[in-house]
Formats: structure tokens, C-alpha cells, sequence
């Protein structure tokens, strides 16, 4: 599990550091930076997968425009801390050249003892001779590096890293989409839900049906089918007063699409899921159910929300742990604090529910009150 | 008639020196805040509640847990128009009082008369949210459990002030202006060293309740807008 994450100069993350539990929830003011929170994580995992320019190209973006526009560094720097059952403390830190796309220094420590540097041109494994880096790659060493090579503390976290799965560009116009193959993965936005779906294991879809018929009711099975093109149409049966009823992906309700692809990631073997705004397109009645299954999912989670529903379905430990509030200081860069563990904040939870405290409370003056306290800029 | 009592510490209300959550009068010890009220009772009545074993205290914890009951019961009580910002700590902790006030007079079956302290701009809540509003939600509090024996008791910004005001040099005069001043205990000039320099050295809470007690601190000089309508509002109760 990912315990803790730093990233300087990424957008607005400068000097950023933030604790991660096993479920996690960011909350905060418009432009606070949350979801650059999520792109910092995807981002981290991408080095690990190389191929950093198509996670350039796939968001649209320029490498260019990676970087904070409130620092004069060129490179981003990091560091993850993952604990790994029964092996311990795995750090991994570094500096990506954001020039040449790759990270020009990274070293990943087991319990204080180096497992990988890179420094210089050059790697070492285990402490053993150092060689010279005659290939190119992007990203990580790790994502080249071939496994039989490396301590299985190395292989365990780059698993760890590159199943880290971002959805936070889910959006109900690409989730509609038909699509030719998935690759066993839905796209950033959802895209080739109608494939991932189609390729999951009669086991998952079994599942999957299970849980969306305790969601809808009326929900009867979803059906997959090829087109002779090669495309997979996807669309879903639903039973009405007795009558059948089948509807295709692009006339089905935003609430159930998100609802399929939420949980039907929660089926695969990602270690990490993060969505953007959870709460979109959901009736506050499925809210409790969806909030349950993330907290009690296999994979850690990570979340934001503008929806006290969100907050008040949350056990006081959970919120406690997993809430963080997300906001800019005076200079504009981008802070967190675990929210209930702010005295006031800890006091009000006493009495009510987190999202009654959440709700209850002005933001932004607490935001004014914690710039003035100087607090949150370091854990 | 009872007088059932809660706080935030031992600094205003008291607390229970058995450590438990809820004690009569026995185990009770009372800080000035307590001492105020007995003294504004005692005044109207001729009668000392303290002195004669009819109160009883419940802690802020033992509250909160009882507000937390009522909590499940309900949906998110939403901010509107009409209900503000940082007052729900405040109305749920005037239920969960009138909660425990009713339980007594089934109990005692005696009259309770229930006063609920809770500072300002205290921790709960710090500069966020309007004085007039939090006490507002605490008589809505009330309300809401139809207990009609509530008295919302509100320094603004802290009990510090109060006390001050009959500690400070010129005594009595002026105090309104002590409702300006920030209840943060890390401002430039915070209250709480105010009214040690005004002593001459800490006092703390029982050395404070024991100045009220010798008349130090004459509460019914005390002129103060928050003070004053606190005194209003437990005048019409014990009416």
C-alpha cells in the first residue's frame, strides 16, 4: 500500500507531500489543486511504465506544461513510500528530466538499504557493480529493466505502481462509446467500456451483474455483442412491471455507466483506483451502497468529492484517516491536511456526521485560518 | 428545581473530579462559569443550587455522544437560506442537553432548568460563523427537542472576557469592548494572558471559581451585550 507521496514541481504541487490511508478522499475549494493530486499519482505511475510521451499525448498535454509555473526548476522531483506486507518500507525517489522525459536519478530503498540507483549514466542493482546505461527509455529504469534482473521487492513495487489506475477524466460521453478491443483496461475517460466489458471472465461479469442488480432492481444482465466491424456494442436489460426491456450504451443513464465502470474496476487487479468528482451523475440513494464497496475494496482508493453524502456515508475511523483537505496557500501552491484531525473539525466530528461537519463548516475562511496558522505546509 | 449544567472544560463550567462523564453535585467542581450561573440563580431565587445539592453536570464528551445518537437518526441537516454555516455543533449540542434534561425531570421529576456553555469563538468553531447565530442555533436546538428550559450561555469571544472584565484595571467600565477582541489563544495579545497580567500571575480554574465565589468577580456588574443576554434569557426561565 502507498503510504505517502512527494512531488515538487508538478503543476501546482510544489513541495507537496501528502499521507495516503487505505481509502482516500480529497476535499477542498474549487482549483485547490485535488485533481492535480490525481494526475501527480497517474503521473508517478506512468514513470514506472514508461512510455511517458503517450501519457502526454493520451491527456493532451505538452511536457512543457508539467511543470509549476511558481518554480524555476526544471526537473520534478518525488518520492513514493509503499509498505509492503512483510517486506517492509519501499522507498522510491528521484528527479525526472522533463526535457528528455526519463528520470535522470531514482533510487528505491528497502528499509534504508538501496535495492536500485541510478545516478550519473549509470545503474546498480543490489549494490552490485555499477553499469552504464547504453539503452533509452522513458520514465523509470524499472520500466525497462527486465524483471529476472531485479529483487522481487523491485518487481513488487513496480506492480504496485504500474496498476495504479486514474479515471479522472471519467466522462459518460466516452463511456458510451463502442470500442474494438479494450486490452483488458478501460481508457482515461472510460473509453471502451463496451470492450472491457465484453473481455472480462464469466466469473467478473457474474459478479459484476450481482452487484449492479443490488444498485438497479430492474437491472436483469448487460449483453456484449461484435459487430462485424469488429466493434463491441454494448447494452443492458433491464425488467419493467415484467416487461423486458434492453437498452443500448448510448441511451443509458450517466448514473449507471459511471456505476458499471466504478465497479467493475473494482474487479480487476489494479492496486490503486482514483476517481475524479465520485459523486457525478449519482443518485443520492446508490450513494451509501457505491461508498461502502470503495471503502471495503480490494484496491486502495483514492477519491475526491464536493457531496457531504459522500462524507456522512463514511465511518468517523475511515474519515479520520482518509479525508484530506486540499487547498492553495498564499502562494498559490497546493497544500493538505487531514481534515478531521483539524481541532475544530475533530471537536465538530464528535457531534455529528463528516459530511454534517463538512457541510457545516465555511471553507474558505478555514482555509484563511490555517494559512495564518502556517499549518499544513509540512505533516 | 435542578440545574443541569455542561461546559467545555474545567476552566468555564467544571467538571467531574471522579474523571467520570456525568456527576451530581457531590463530585462536581465547579469553575466560575458554574459560580456565575449558581450566583444569578441564587440572586433571583434566594436560593444557592450549588450550595444546596441541585445540580447536576454533564461533560462535553458525554454530550457529544448523546448528539451523536441523535445524529444517526437523520439525514445531513444542509445549510440554507435560513439555517447558516457553523451553527450545527452548536444545535446539536442544545439537543443532546435537552435530551439529557428531559431524562431528568422523568427522572427527578423535578423541574431541570438546563444552561449550555460553549465559547464563542472556542475551538469548536474559531471566527467562523456569527456570535448571535451559534447562540440562535443552540435556543433552535432546544427547540427542536420542544424543551422550553434551555439557556444558551455564550461569551463572546470566551469566558476570558467575562472574567476580565471585573479583573482589569477600571473594573466594570467599558467591557463591551472586550467582545472585539480575538478568542484565539495564539493572537498577538490573546485574552487568556490579558486576564494573567490583569491577576498578576495564572490562575486556573479552581483558583478562578474560588474568586467568583468571594465576590473577586461580581458577575451581576458584569455589562457586557453577551453577558446581558445571557443574564435575559436565564431571568426568563426562572420565571
Amino acid at each position: 500500500m502507498i503510504n505517502e507521496v512527494y512531488i515538487d514541481n508538478f503543476k501546482s504541487l510544489v513541495g507537496f507531500r501528502m499521507k495516503l490511508d487505505k481509502f482516500n478522499c480529497l476535499i477542498g475549494l474549487n482549483g485547490a489543486g485535488k485533481s492535480t493530486v490525481l494526475q501527480s499519482l497517474d503521473f508517478l505511475a506512468q514513470l514506472a511504465q514508461g512510455d511517458v510521451q503517450d501519457w502526454l499525448d493520451a491527456r493532451h498535454w505538452d511536457k512543457s506544461e508539467l511543470n509549476s509555473k511558481l518554480s524555476k526548476k526544471q526537473n520534478i522531483s518525488f518520492e513514493i513510500i509503499s509498505n509492503q506486507r512483510g517486506a517492509g518500507e519501499l522507498k522510491w525517489f528521484g528527479e525526472f528530466n522533463r526535457q528528455n522525459l526519463y528520470c535522470s536519478s531514482e533510487t528505491i530503498t528497502l528499509n534504508g538499504a538501496i535495492l536500485l540507483k541510478v545516478s550519473k549514466g549509470h545503474f546498480t542493482i543490489n549494490g552490485e557493480v555499477s553499469q552504464p546505461i547504453v539503452f533509452s527509455y522513458q520514465g523509470s529504469i524499472l520500466s525497462v529493466l527486465k524483471e529476472k534482473e531485479l529483487p522481487s521487492e523491485l518487481i513488487a513495487l513496480k506492480t504496485e505502481l504500474s496498476s495504479m489506475k486514474s479515471m479522472d477524466l471519467l466522462s459518460p460521453h466516452l463511456l458510451r462509446q463502442k470500442a474494438r478491443a479494450s486490452e483488458r483496461d478501460l481508457g482515461l475517460g472510460g473509453e471502451k467500456l463496451s470492450a472491457f466489458l465484453h473481455e472480462l471472465s464469466d466469473e467478473k461479469r457474474e459478479k459484476l451483474e450481482q452487484y449492479l442488480k443490488s444498485y438497479y432492481p430492474s437491472f436483469r444482465k448487460y449483453q456484449t455483442s461484435s459487430l462485424r466491424s469488429g466493434w463491441k456494442k454494448l447494452s443492458v436489460h433491464e425488467t419493467f412491471g415484467g416487461q423486458p426491456v434492453e437498452t443500448e450504451a448510448r441511451h443509458l443513464n450517466d448514473g449507471m455507466l459511471r456505476i458499471m465502470a466504478i465497479v467493475a474496476q473494482t474487479l480487476t487487479e489494479h492496486s490503486f483506483l482514483l476517481f475524479d468528482e465520485i459523486e457525478d451523475g449519482i443518485n443520492p440513494e446508490l450513494i451509501e451502497q457505491l461508498m461502502d464497496q470503495l471503502v471495503d475494496a480490494p484496491q486502495q482508493i483514492l477519491v475526491t468529492t464536493h457531496s457531504p453524502m459522500i462524507l456522512n456515508y463514511l465511518e468517523d475511523e475511515v474519515a479520520r484517516a482518509g479525508v484530506q483537505l486540499v487547498y492553495k496557500n498564499q502562494q498559490g501552491l497546493t497544500r493538505s491536511r487531514a481534515f478531521y484531525e483539524i481541532p475544530s473539525m475533530a471537536k465538530k466530528l464528535e457531534v455529528m456526521g463528516p459530511g454534517e461537519v463538512f457541510v457545516d463548516t465555511e471553507l474558505m475562511k478555514l482555509v484563511d485560518e490555517l494559512i495564518e496558522e502556517g499549518e499544513g505546509a509540512e505533516l | 428545581m435542578i440545574l443541569l449544567l455542561s461546559g467545555e472544560g474545567k476552566t468555564d463550567i467544571g467538571e467531574c473530579g471522579n474523571q467520570s462523564r456525568y456527576c451530581d453535585v457531590e463530585s462536581f467542581v465547579p469553575g466560575p462559569m458554574a459560580i456565575f450561573i449558581d450566583q444569578l440563580v441564587e440572586k433571583k431565587l434566594q436560593f444557592s443550587c450549588l450550595e444546596n445539592g441541585y445540580v447536576r453536570f454533564i461533560n462535553e464528551h458525554a454530550l457529544a455522544a448523546i448528539g451523536k445518537g441523535l445524529a444517526k437518526k437523520r439525514r445531513p441537516s444542509m445549510p440554507s437560506k435560513k439555517k447558516r454555516k457553523e451553527t450545527l455543533y452548536f444545535e446539536l449540542n442544545a439537543r443532546a442537553l435537552a435530551v439529557k434534561a428531559k431524562l431528568l425531570m422523568a427522572e427527578l421529576k423535578d423541574e431541570v432548568i438546563a444552561v449550555l456553555f460553549r465559547d464563542a469563538d472556542g475551538t469548536a468553531s474559531t471566527t467562523r460563523g456569527l456570535y448571535e447565530t451559534k447562540r440562535d442555533s443552540m435556543l433552535r436546538g432546544f427547540a427542536i427537542e420542544e424543551y422550553v428550559k434551555g439557556v444558551p450561555m455564550v461569551p463572546k469571544p470566551k469566558s476570558e472576557a467575562w472574567i476580565l472584565c471585573a479583573a482589569k484595571e477600571n473594573p466594570y467600565n467599558h467591557c463591551d469592548q472586550l467582545e472585539g477582541m480575538s478568542g484565539n489563544d495564539n493572537s498577538s495579545n490573546p485574552l487568556k494572558q490579558q486576564l494573567d497580567n490583569a491577576l498578576g500571575e495564572h490562575v486556573g480554574a479552581i483558583g478562578l471559581a474560588n474568586m467568583a465565589r468571594d465576590g473577586d468577580f461580581d458577575v451581576h456588574r458584569i455589562d457586557m451585550p453577551s453577558m446581558n443576554w445571557f443574564k435575559d434569557c436565564l431571568d426568563a426561565v426562572l420565571s
